[in-house]
């Protein structure tokens, strides 16, 4: 950059008063001999008293500061975070179908109980997922909800509801899966945090997370049908495929699909990773459903 | 030849100390701020976004994100190059929101077409040609020459404000001053000018 261009840069700011004393002597002799810099002060003082005339003549209302502290008043007013999605669950619970809760707690005393009477741990395995299908499918939507559209209607998003109801029911069957396994501890061996995972936990979550995903779309009960039939699917083959050498299964193939399906259920990592994929596709579905939903409000 | 800034802040406020007592809570120091510099920052998201209702927006919400950040200040140059920097994104936001059809358009950009030559050459016209070539200059050349003059801004703090290299805000004058010289041209003031 040479003398001549680097005042010419210098120009705006010499004619706003913003440039330092160094440069204002240079410029100054600069400006005595250039005729093209002489013109474009020329412009940039026109510009500059245009620009003041029209900034210095404008008015900030002041209602605009009086708007800015109410906003910050109504902000310091809100609950945090924390206390919002406390606030959230605890409004949602009793908007869940209440059968829900004995039901689920029912379900699972019988499957201990059968566990315990027939000493097979298979029923409690059997039995959590199941109910936490149960509980999922029929959590949200106009079938479901009577307050759907009351909800619909309030500025909480339905992907928040959806969550909390969500954590509220899963947690719920979680904590029965839990109890149910610790009591029967006595009778079954405790498998350690994987075993324990590998049974039910992670079928559990990837089996909701289907059931819920489909729910959005189906009623209930078809919603409940399709992660029932895969788990029955897989406890039907564990079955077959302890039996004899001369089962079926080893004809046309049979064998080795039913050994990669009951490979897919014995992978926690993968179940809980589909399972995770499964509820963000419910949430987007839920979120792009929000933007067609109408308002009532 | 300076020309003296109307609104400039006065040199006895002491800015740092206004943000110190925004961030400790003190509502009375947001009011000061809005005393000192409510107009600059008014004057500055109209000249980006051209449209009153949507510059008081901008300033509210900016008034509210230095509530929000004040302590967050950290006194890295002056508080105002810091003040313009919020005013400057939250007026960038709001021009992302603003349908396209109305990017451009103020309600002065009258058409400089039409004028006869002789109704050129008066004063007033010649401000009416400069006024609307400032008014076809970009959202973002027009903020710079907004922080220039009516901010009062050094070439520094500019760069900070718009939060890019000092060659981008010098080619954003630049590009101003030719566009500008070239509307007026081409409207007949090239000698008046000069």
């Amino acid at each position: 950059m040479n003398a001549h261009e680097k005042y010419r840069d210098c120009l705006p700011f010499y004619v706003s008063g913003a440039l330092e004393e160094k440069e204002l002597r240079g410029l100054e002799a600069h400006l005595q001999t250039c005729l093209e810099c002489q013109a474009d002060l020329a412009l940039w003082q026109r510009t500059a008293e245009e620009v003041l005339e029209q900034s210095a003549t404008l008015k900030v209302s002041e209602k605009v500061l009086e708007s800015a502290l109410a906003q910050i008043h109504f902000e310091q007013k809100q609950p945090g975070a924390l206390r919002r999605a406390v606030d959230l669950l605890l409004t949602q619970i009793p908007l869940v179908r209440r059968e829900i809760w004995p039901a689920s707690a029912l379900i699972m005393l019988i499957g201990f109980a059968a566990a315990v009477l027939v000493q097979m741990e298979v029923f409690i395995e059997l039995t959590a997922p199941l109910v936490a299908v149960w509980g999922i499918a029929a959590l949200y939507g106009p079938e479901n909800d009577p307050a759907f559209e009351l909800a619909a209607s309030t500025p909480t998003k339905p992907t928040q509801i959806l969550l909390a109801r969500l954590a509220a029911v899963f947690s719920y069957n979680l904590a029965l899966a839990l109890a149910v396994s610790l009591a029967a501890s006595p009778v079954f061996p405790l498998q350690g945090l994987n075993g324990l995972i590998l049974t039910w936990l992670a079928p559990m979550a990837f089996l909701t997370a289907l059931a819920l995903l489909l729910s959005l779309w189906m009623s209930p009960s078809n919603a409940m049908s399709i992660p029932y039939l895969l788990w029955l699917g897989k406890l039907i083959l564990e079955g077959i495929s302890f039996g004899s050498e001369g089962s079926a299964l080893y004809y046309g193939g049979l064998l080795e699909i039913s050994r990669a399906y009951l490979q897919f259920w014995n992978n926690p990592m993968l179940l809980l990773g589909l399972g995770g994929v499964l509820l963000a596709g419910a949430l987007l579905y839920m979120r792009w459903f929000d933007h067609r939903l109408p308002r009532l409000v | 030849m300076e020309i003296v800034l109307e609104g400039t802040p006065p040199a006895q406020v002491d800015e740092t100390r206004l943000i110190r007592r925004i961030a400790a809570g003190e509502e009375a120091a947001l009011r000061d701020l809005f005393e000192v510099h409510g107009q600059r920052m008014y004057a500055y998201a109209l000249r980006v976004l051209g449209d009153p209702s949507a510059a008081d927006d901008v300033v509210q919400e900016s008034l509210v994100a230095v509530w929000q950040g004040a302590a967050r200040y950290r006194g890295d140059g002056r508080p105002a190059a810091w003040l313009m920097g919020i005013v400057h994104f939250k007026a960038l936001n709001a021009l992302r929101r603003k349908p396209l059809e109305s990017l451009e358009e103020t309600e002065n950009d009258l058409p400089a077409k039409g004028m006869l030559p002789e109704e050129k050459t008066s004063k007033r016209e010649q401000r009416a040609v400069l006024h609307n070539a400032i008014a076809h200059l970009s959202a973002d050349h027009r903020a710079v020459l907004e922080l220039v003059f009516y901010g009062g801004m050094s070439l520094h703090e500019i760069a900070e404000v718009l939060d890019c290299p000092l060659g981008t805000v010098k080619s954003r004058l630049a590009y101003a001053r030719a566009s500008l010289r070239g509307y007026m041209e081409r409207n007949g003031l090239r000698e008046e000018m000069e």
